[in-house]
């Protein structure tokens, strides 16, 4: 890695890739230990109820029922793969909070009457580990920073100078041609401008922008002033090593919108703006390089039959 | 106007379809004189490329006349009454990959790229015909087609040459002169092929274009062999007949051939219990593609030498050995073709008569033909190799 790549990715690394994944997934991935350990106790748990139940009942000092252990060690088990596999952490600790909630039912009706040593240590441990399920399910469960802000960040490679990809940017009438549900745009000046978006049910949202930052050739960035939507974003353009284009690198934040208007035409706007901001580069991209966006819309095609239609649209263009 | 449809496997159509228009500004339409059918069609055909959809015009071999040119098209490019022909891969020749030359990797061509990235990781151009991981465009087995980026694509040929002798430089001569290409031939090399349909014989026939000292082509069908020997000057072998590896041995001192291509694909013919594995593998959906010429072919080869791979595959395969490739330090080349580099080339040898590509057709038919024509060449019936179909 040479010093400038270095330095790019110090003086970067921080500031974008925290937010990348507009903070959803991150606690998805793995690496809680706690989360592993209580997989691990599960399997190990559901095992033994399976395969040894007998024991299992004497060890902690109830009577025997082999088919309910048993049904207990399948629960376990299954909650046990789900926390493994590391998909849906936070369903798959509720589980296990319900099973505990299970667990303790049962051997409270065991003790109706009696309590002996082991039965009451078995109870205590069952206590102890619900209430470290009940705290990782929900750290697990919390989903969106509070603030409710999201931030995406992609780029992309265009085979333009950085000039000419922050000549076409700085245009507004060109980023109303690449952004899939923007209708139109009206520039006061310069720096303002006022936005419409498609909303629900043929209806638009429309809000004012505001060039807050403008480097020539390097950088535009820009807020919301008032409207339907509350956002923010900017765009850096950097020359690709080789003289291979330019880098453009697109940040954009939105916040849940205001009113009802706004909040129903929130999926539309900002569903999958991951992918969205990606198409519309992609879209950017091929303008600004071809002077046209592929397509195929309006091709002719042989009779389909209705599923066929719906398939057909899907995969033409069916993006968003 | 009429044209061919794909309406699920094994099921071909020729329909009635409303004429194409321009929808972009670089677009042209083309009034097809000539179209083929591709042994990559036979992959539609059979179902084994996903997302098709019913209604889709297939084809990707295609000639014919310009009829109407977009208001992008300026100047000394392309203008009605030329008469062209159009490589299969659509390609914008402004972005990075196609001022490379890498024109079947286009990053503006798939409409559809977010679907070929989920499949492949990155996105290819379009293709005329061929699903819509590629782009979804409508194909030219059609009486016309619209031509996107036809200042790029789309090259015109001289009237004294007929259409059988210039319509394989859509694809398959390209494709097979790109694989022998790849080996990059030298005096004394003896190269095997898989496969002596179209685009193997064009391999067999490049390669000696390009300098080998023998081509050894292996296929079952003895009208293919015939024509591998015949007309390319191969020495040949019936892969139901010899132990092909063993065979190569001993033809090459025990070395291998130099150079191996696999002009087969994904969907492998193997004799005995690997050809059974496969397919097995297959209908459980535990891979995509049968890989049986491609693992002989790697096997089999000399210790440095090369893999050429101009076979389509489309998905995963299984128990490809990778082992023989690093630590015998072969090279693999592949890739779909990047025909805008070698039209002109191509067309250059035609018109000097070192290779007349129209020996290898063995039925001209009627656009509305196609139906019974792609049951044919699937069964490889009445010694079927290459059909073209005139709308």
């Amino acid at each position: 890695m040479t010093t400038t790549t270095r330095e790019r990715v110090a003086r970067e690394g921080t500031r974008v890739a925290p937010e990348h994944d507009g903070g959803e997934r991150r606690r998805a991935g793995g690496g809680d230990g706690v989360v592993d350990g209580l997989g691990w106790l599960s399997v190990g748990l559901g095992l033994a109820e399976l395969l040894v139940p007998d024991g299992l009942a004497r060890f902690i000092g109830v009577r025997r029922r082999p088919l309910l252990f048993r049904a207990l060690g399948l629960r376990e088990l299954a909650s046990g793969v789900g926390l493994l596999s590391h998909r849906r952490p936070g369903t798959a600790l509720w589980s296990r909070v319900v099973g505990d909630a299970i667990d303790l039912a049962l051997l409270g009706a065991a003790a109706r009457g009696r309590a002996p040593v082991r039965l009451i240590a078995a109870t205590a441990a069952v206590v102890g580990v619900t209430t470290v399920d009940v705290v990782c399910a929900v750290r697990n469960t919390r989903r969106r920073p509070a603030s409710g802000r999201r931030r995406v960040v992609r780029t992309i490679s265009v085979n333009r100078t950085p000039a000419e990809c922050y000549a076409f940017w700085r245009d507004p009438q060109n980023l109303a041609c690449v952004m899939e549900h923007i209708v139109d745009v009206q520039a006061h000046d310069a720096r303002r401008s006022r936005w419409t978006a498609r909303g629900p049910g043929g209806t638009t949202i429309t809000w004012e922008a505001e060039v807050v930052h403008d480097e020539p050739d390097r950088l535009i960035a820009w807020r919301s002033l008032e409207g339907d939507l509350e956002t923010a974003g900017e765009a850096r353009f950097e020359a690709r090593p080789g003289g291979r284009g330019t880098l453009v690198r697109v940040a954009l934040e939105y916040r849940p919108p205001l009113g009802l208007l706004g909040r129903l035409a929130a999926p539309l706007v900002l569903e999958a703006p991951e992918r969205q901001l990606k198409e519309d580069l992609r879209r950017f991209k091929a303008l600004l390089e071809t002077g046209e966006i592929a397509t195929t819309e309006g091709q002719p095609a042989g009779r389909r039959e209705v599923v066929h239609r719906t398939l057909a649209r899907l995969l033409t263009g069916g993006v968003s | 106007m009429k044209a061919v449809c794909w309406f699920g496997p094994r099921d071909v159509r020729v329909e009635r379809v409303k004429d194409p228009e321009l929808l972009n500004p670089r677009d042209a339409i083309v009034k097809v004189s000539s179209t083929a059918i591709c042994g990559s069609d036979l992959h539609l055909y059979n179902g084994f490329v996903p997302t098709m959809a019913q209604g889709d015009i297939l084809g990707h071999e295609f000639m014919g006349e310009v009829v109407e040119v977009g208001k992008g098209i300026e100047g000394d490019g392309l203008a009605v009454g030329d008469r062209v022909v159009v490589p299969f891969p659509i390609a914008c020749g402004d972005c990075f990959s196609c001022v490379d030359g890498m024109f079947s990797v286009c990053e503006n061509s798939n409409p559809n790229a977010w679907m070929a990235e989920k499949m492949w990781g990155h996105a290819t151009s379009g293709i005329f015909g061929y699903s819509h991981l590629t782009g979804g465009y409508a194909g030219g087995q059609a009486e016309y087609v619209r031509v996107p980026y036809a200042d790029v694509g789309p090259v015109k040929v001289p009237d004294g040459l007929p259409d059988d002798q210039v319509l394989f430089l859509t694809d398959i001569f390209p494709t097979g002169y790109m694989a022998a290409e790849a080996c990059e031939l030298e005096p004394g090399d003896t190269v095997a092929v898989w496969g002596c349909g179209p685009v193997g014989l064009f391999a067999i026939a490049s390669a000696f274009l390009l300098g080998a000292e023998r081509v050894i082509a292996i296929d079952r069908f003895p009208e293919r062999l015939r024509l591998a020997r015949e007309r390319c000057g191969a020495e040949t072998l019936d892969y139901e007949q010899v132990d092909v590896r063993a065979a190569l041995e001993e033809m090459t001192g025990g070395l291998g051939p130099d150079h191996c291509i696999d002009a087969v694909g994904m969907e492998a013919h193997t004799p005995g219990i690997e050809g059974r594995y496969d397919r097995l593998k297959q209908a459980l959906m535990l891979e995509t593609d049968r890989p049986g010429a491609l693992r002989q072919a790697i096997l089999s080869c000399r210790g440095g030498g090369t893999v050429s791979v101009p076979g389509v595959y489309g998905g995963v395969v299984d128990k490809v050995p990778l082992g023989s490739v690093m630590n015998r330090s072969l090279t693999l080349k592949t890739g779909q073709t990047h025909v805008q580099r070698y039209v002109r080339p191509l067309l250059e040898r035609i018109q000097n008569g070192e290779i007349d590509p129209s020996f290898m057709i063995t039925h001209r038919l009627a656009l509305d033909e196609a139906p019974g024509a792609y049951d044919m060449f699937l069964r490889k019936q009445d010694e079927c190799i290459k059909v073209v179909l005139r709308p």
